[in-house]
C-alpha cells in the first residue's frame, strides 16, 4: 500500500513540484496551501510523513511543527521541514523538536525523494 | 417776724439752691449726690429752724423742735461725703464708719420723742423761740459729743486731704472745700458747746452753712469741685486698659499697675508696688531691660520694644514694651511703661514666617524655574526665582532688566507662543532659550494666563524646567532605537529577500530536476507544463533583482529619468493589458477626465509605480471588490488615486509603509508574500519626478494610494 505523504507549502509551483514527484514514485500525496488547512489535513488523513514549508502567511511553520508534536496521535509521524533560510540555528531548533529532517530550498528532485526515504525509514 | 427767723429762712433757700446748683452743674456721680442729699437736709433743717424760731406758741414751738430732730442724720450726711470727698475708702472701713454714724442718728431721731431731754423743750428768748438744752442730761451730752467729734473728724480729714495734695487743681478743690465745709462745722460746735459755757447766742450753723456755700459754689463752677477726682478717673481708666501699665519713680520702683498687670502676671498689686520693675521680668533679660529704662531718662520715649515678661508662675509673655517719662520741669518724676500683650501676634507670626520659610524654600530651592512675565510681544520679567538664574545664567537682576525675547533661540517663536497662550489659559510647551554663556538649552514650561474679568491678559505665570539634558538623552536614545531597529529591519529584509529568491529558485531547480528524473518519462505535455513553470519563476527571480536594483538606484540617488510628455490616458492605454491581467479577479474602474494636463515624466517609471499599486490593491482586497484608478488636475500637478475596498491598513502602519524597511516587516510577520519593497520604490520613484505619495486608509474599509506627478514639458 502506498504511503501517505503530506506536503503543506502556500507556495504553488512548489507544491506541485513536490506532489507530482512523489506521485510519480509511488506515494499517496495530499497538499494543503496554509498551516491550519496542514493541520486539519494532518489529522484526517495520519500520513506516514509531512513536508512542511517553515514559512508560511496564517501560521509559521513552527507553528504548525509545534502543533503537530504535541498533538497525541501525531507526534511520531516525521516531519521534513523546508526552508528558504540558510541552515543555521533553525536546525538545532528543528533537531529540537525532533523534526525528521530538513530540506534547504532550492533542493533538487533527488535530495527531495533522498529525504523522503530517510524519513519514512525506507534505507 | 424777727432777723433771726428770717437769715434761717435765708439759710434755707441758699442750702436749696445749693443743692440745686449742684444738681444742675454737677456731674451725676456718688459724692455729687451725698452733697445734694446733705444740702437739702440741711434746707430742711434750717426750715424747721425757721418755723420754731416764729412759732405761736409753746406746744407749736415744740411740734417744730421734734420736726428738726433730724439734725444727726445731717452729720452722718457730712461724714459720708467727706469719706467719697477724700477717697476714704482706702484708709478707713466705710462700712464701720458709716454704721458708726448712720446707725446712731437714726436712734437718736427715733429715741428723741420719748426723752424731752435730747433734744431740749421750747423756750422763749429774745431771738424767739428756741430749745433748751439740758446741760445736766449725761445722754444729751454724750449725744453732743458724738456730733462735736465727728464734725471735726470731717474737719480734720478734709484739712489733711488739703494738705497732702500735690496736684494743684486738687489742691485748689480741697481748699474751698475745707473753707466752705469748716465754716458750719465750727458754727455748729459753737452751737453744741456754748450753752454747756452758760452761754446763749442765737444758733449759728445755718448761717455758718450758708455763708459757707458760696466758696463751694464757686469752686463747683470754676474748678468742677464734684467731678470724680482726677486720679480716681485715672485709676479706673487704667483698669479698664488690656495693656499692661506700670508706672515707677524715677528709681525705677514701681509706683502703680493697673488690673491687667497684677492679672496676666498673677502679682497681687501689694506684691508689685515698691518693688523694682524688673521683677516682671525674667532674669536673663533684665540687664537689657534696665539699659532700656536708663536710655529713656536720657530720651524722653521709646515703643514696641519686644521684651518678654515673666509672671508669678515662671510663664513668659511675650509684650510690646512702650516707655514715656513724665517730668516736672527737669526733673524725672516717673516712667510710664506701656506693655502690650503680643502673645498672641508672636505665636501668629511664628507661624506665618514658618509657613513663608516653607515656601519660600520650596520656591528658592527648588530646581524649577518659576516666573511671572508681561503678556507684551516682547515681555518682561516681573519676577523670578533662583532656578531661574541657575537655568538661564543670568542674575536675577539681569533677567528683570531683559527682554523675554532676547532669551529665544527664535525670537519669533515668542509671537506665535503668545497666541497660543492667549488662547488658551494653560499651555505646556517646549522652547530653545539660549544661555548667557551662548549655549542652546531646552526647556519645558507650563505657562498660565493669569486674565482680568475682561479676559484681558494680565501677566502669564511660568514653570521652566531645564530639560536639556534629558532631552539629550531621550534624543540618544532614539537614535539608538532607530540604529537598532534598522539594523533589525534590514537583517530581516535580508532574510525575507533572500528567502524570496529562494522561493522561485527553489521552483527553477526542482522543476529542472524534476525534467531530467531518469526513472520517470514525462509525456510531452508534462515537459511543457514544467517549463513554462521555470519560464514564469525566472522571470519572478529577474524582477524581483530589477526591484531590489531600483531600491539600491533610489537609495544612492541614482534612479535616471528618461522625461518625456506623455497624456496620462496614454499612459493608461499602454498598460491597460497588463491591469487587466493584475486584476482578472476584480472589477476595475477607470475615473480618468479626458481634459488633463499632460504629464512631464519618465513613462516606464509610472506604469511602475501604477502597476505596483494596483498589485498591491489587488493582493489585499477580496476578489469581486471594486479597484478604482481616478486623476485629477490639482494645481500643476496630476494626482492619481488608487482605491481599494480591501482590508486597509492598521494606522499604525500607514506612516511607515513607504519605508523599505517597516514594509519588510509586515512581510516578515507572515502576511502576504512579496520583498513588500513596491510601495519604497513607487516613493522613491515619485519623488525622483518632485511629486508626492500617501495613503489614506482605514481598517476593514480599504485604501486608497495617492501621488502626484508634475505637468509640463512644453
Amino acid at each position: 500500500m502506498a504511503k501517505k505523504i503530506l506536503v503543506t507549502d502556500d507556495e504553488l509551483p512548489l507544491r506541485q513540484l513536490v506532489k507530482l514527484n512523489l506521485t510519480a514514485s509511488g506515494y499517496k500525496v495530499r497538499t494543503a496551501t496554509t498551516g491550519q488547512e496542514g493541520l486539519k489535513l494532518a489529522e484526517q488523513e495520519k500520513p506516514h510523513l509531512i513536508l512542511l514549508d517553515i514559512r508560511m502567511p496564517d501560521m509559521s511553520g513552527w507553528g504548525v511543527l509545534i502543533a503537530l508534536k504535541t498533538n497525541r496521535k501525531l507526534e511520531k509521524v516525521p516531519v521534513v521541514i523546508m526552508t528558504a533560510s540558510p541552515p543555521t540555528q533553525e536546525d538545532e531548533e528543528i533537531r529540537a523538536l525532533r523534526a525528521g529532517g530538513v530540506l534547504n530550498k532550492p533542493f533538487s528532485v533527488e535530495e527531495l525523494l533522498q529525504q523522503v526515504k530517510t524519513a519514512l525509514g525506507e534505507k | 417776724m424777727n432777723i433771726y427767723s428770717l437769715i434761717s429762712l435765708v439759710a434755707c433757700l441758699i442750702s436749696l439752691s445749693a443743692g440745686f446748683f449742684v444738681y444742675v452743674r454737677g456731674s451725676r456721680n456718688p459724692l455729687n449726690q451725698m452733697f445734694i442729699i446733705l444740702c437739702f437736709v440741711l434746707s430742711y433743717w434750717s426750715l424747721t429752724e425757721f418755723a420754731l424760731r416764729q412759732a405761736g406758741s409753746a406746744s407749736s414751738a415744740q411740734a417744730w423742735i421734734y420736726m428738726s430732730s433730724v439734725w444727726p442724720l445731717a452729720i452722718a450726711f457730712l461724714l459720708h461725703f467727706t469719706l467719697l470727698f477724700i477717697g476714704g475708702g482706702e484708709h478707713f472701713k466705710k462700712g464701720y464708719v458709716l454704721g458708726l454714724v448712720y446707725i446712731p442718728a437714726i436712734l437718736i431721731i427715733a429715741l428723741s420723742p420719748f426723752d424731752p431731754s435730747i433734744i431740749g423743750e421750747p423756750v422763749k428768748v429774745y431771738w424767739g423761740w428756741t430749745y433748751s438744752v439740758s446741760v445736766e442730761s449725761l445722754f444729751s451730752t454724750l449725744i453732743n459729743l458724738w456730733a462735736i467729734s465727728i464734725a471735726l473728724l470731717c474737719l480734720y480729714l478734709l484739712v489733711r486731704h488739703w494738705l497732702k495734695t500735690d496736684e494743684p487743681i486738687g489742691r485748689k478743690r480741697g481748699l474751698y472745700l475745707v473753707v466752705g465745709i469748716s465754716l458750719p462745722i465750727l458754727c455748729g460746735v459753737l452751737d453744741l458747746l456754748l450753752p454747756y459755757l452758760g452761754t446763749r447766742i442765737p444758733e449759728l450753723t445755718n448761717t455758718g452753712y450758708a455763708i459757707g456755700m458760696v466758696p463751694i459754689a464757686y469752686a463747683v463752677a470754676k474748678y468742677r469741685l464734684f467731678s470724680l477726682p482726677l486720679e480716681l478717673v485715672a485709676k479706673k481708666m487704667l483698669d479698664t486698659m488690656n495693656d499692661l501699665l506700670i508706672i515707677t519713680d524715677a528709681e525705677l520702683l514701681i509706683r502703680e499697675v493697673n488690673q491687667a498687670t497684677s492679672k496676666a502676671l498673677g502679682f497681687q498689686e501689694s506684691e508689685l508696688l515698691g518693688q523694682p520693675w524688673t521683677k516682671v521680668l525674667p532674669e536673663e533679660t533684665s540687664a537689657v531691660a534696665v539699659e532700656t529704662c536708663e536710655k529713656v531718662k536720657s530720651r524722653t520715649s521709646f515703643s514696641d520694644l519686644e521684651i518678654v515678661f515673666e509672671a508669678k508662675d515662671g510663664r513668659r509673655i511675650d509684650v510690646s514694651l512702650s516707655g514715656s517719662t513724665i517730668q516736672d520741669g527737669s526733673k524725672l518724676r516717673a516712667i510710664l511703661l506701656v506693655a502690650r500683650d503680643i502673645t498672641e501676634r508672636k505665636q501668629a507670626e511664628e507661624t506665618l514666617r514658618q509657613s513663608e520659610e516653607k515656601y519660600h524654600g520650596l520656591v528658592e530651592n527648588v530646581k524649577l524655574g518659576i516666573y511671572r512675565s508681561t503678556a507684551d510681544p516682547q515681555g518682561r520679567f516681573l519676577e523670578v526665582n533662583p532656578a531661574m538664574s541657575e537655568i538661564l545664567g543670568y542674575s536675577r537682576e539681569e533677567l528683570l532688566s531683559m527682554k523675554v525675547t532676547d532669551l529665544y533661540v527664535l525670537p519669533e517663536e515668542r509671537r506665535q507662543l503668545l497666541e497660543k497662550e492667549v488662547a488658551q489659559d494653560r499651555i505646556v510647551v517646549k522652547r530653545r532659550l539660549r544661555r548667557k554663556d551662548g549655549t542652546e538649552i531646552m526647556t519645558l514650561d507650563t505657562i498660565t494666563a493669569m486674565k482680568d474679568s475682561h479676559g484681558k491678559v494680565l501677566y502669564f505665570d511660568g514653570i521652566m524646567e531645564d530639560i536639556t539634558e534629558q532631552e539629550k538623552a531621550a534624543q540618544k536614545e532614539r537614535e539608538l532605537h532607530i540604529l537598532r531597529e534598522v539594523d533589525r529591519l534590514r537583517s530581516e529584509l535580508q532574510s525575507n529577500v533572500s528567502h524570496e529568491m529562494r522561493t522561485p529558485l527553489a521552483s527553477i531547480k526542482g522543476f529542472t530536476t524534476t525534467l531530467l528524473r531518469s526513472d520517470v518519462k514525462w509525456s510531452e505535455e508534462e515537459r511543457t507544463e514544467y517549463l513554462k513553470i521555470i519560464d514564469q519563476e525566472a522571470d519572478r527571480l529577474a524582477w524581483l533583482i530589477s526591484d531590489l536594483l531600483d531600491i539600491a538606484r533610489i537609495e544612492a540617488g541614482a534612479l535616471k529619468l528618461s522625461r518625456q510628455k506623455y497624456q496620462l490616458t496614454q499612459i493608461m492605454e499602454s498598460i491597460a493589458c497588463r491591469l487587466a491581467n493584475l486584476t482578472r479577479k476584480h472589477e476595475l474602474k477607470l475615473e480618468i477626465p479626458a481634459d488633463l494636463p499632460s504629464l512631464f515624466v519618465d513613462e516606464v517609471r509610472v506604469i511602475q509605480v501604477i502597476a505596483n499599486l494596483m498589485e498591491n490593491a489587488a493582493k489585499f482586497s477580496p476578489e469581486g471588490s471594486e479597484i478604482t484608478i481616478e486623476a485629477k488636475a490639482v494645481e500643476n500637478e496630476v494626482m492619481v488615486s488608487v482605491i481599494d475596498r480591501g482590508e486597509g491598513i492598521a494606522p499604525e502602519l500607514t506612516d511607515n509603509l513607504f519605508d523599505r524597511y517597516y514594509q519588510a516587516r509586515r512581510v516578515a510577520d507572515g502576511q502576504k508574500s512579496g520583498t513588500g519593497l513596491g510601495p519604497s520604490i513607487c516613493k522613491g520613484i515619485v519623488e525622483a519626478h518632485g511629486g508626492r505619495i500617501w495613503v489614506e486608509s482605514k481598517l476593514g474599509a480599504g485604501s486608497k494610494f495617492s501621488f502626484t506627478l508634475p505637468t509640463g514639458g512644453d
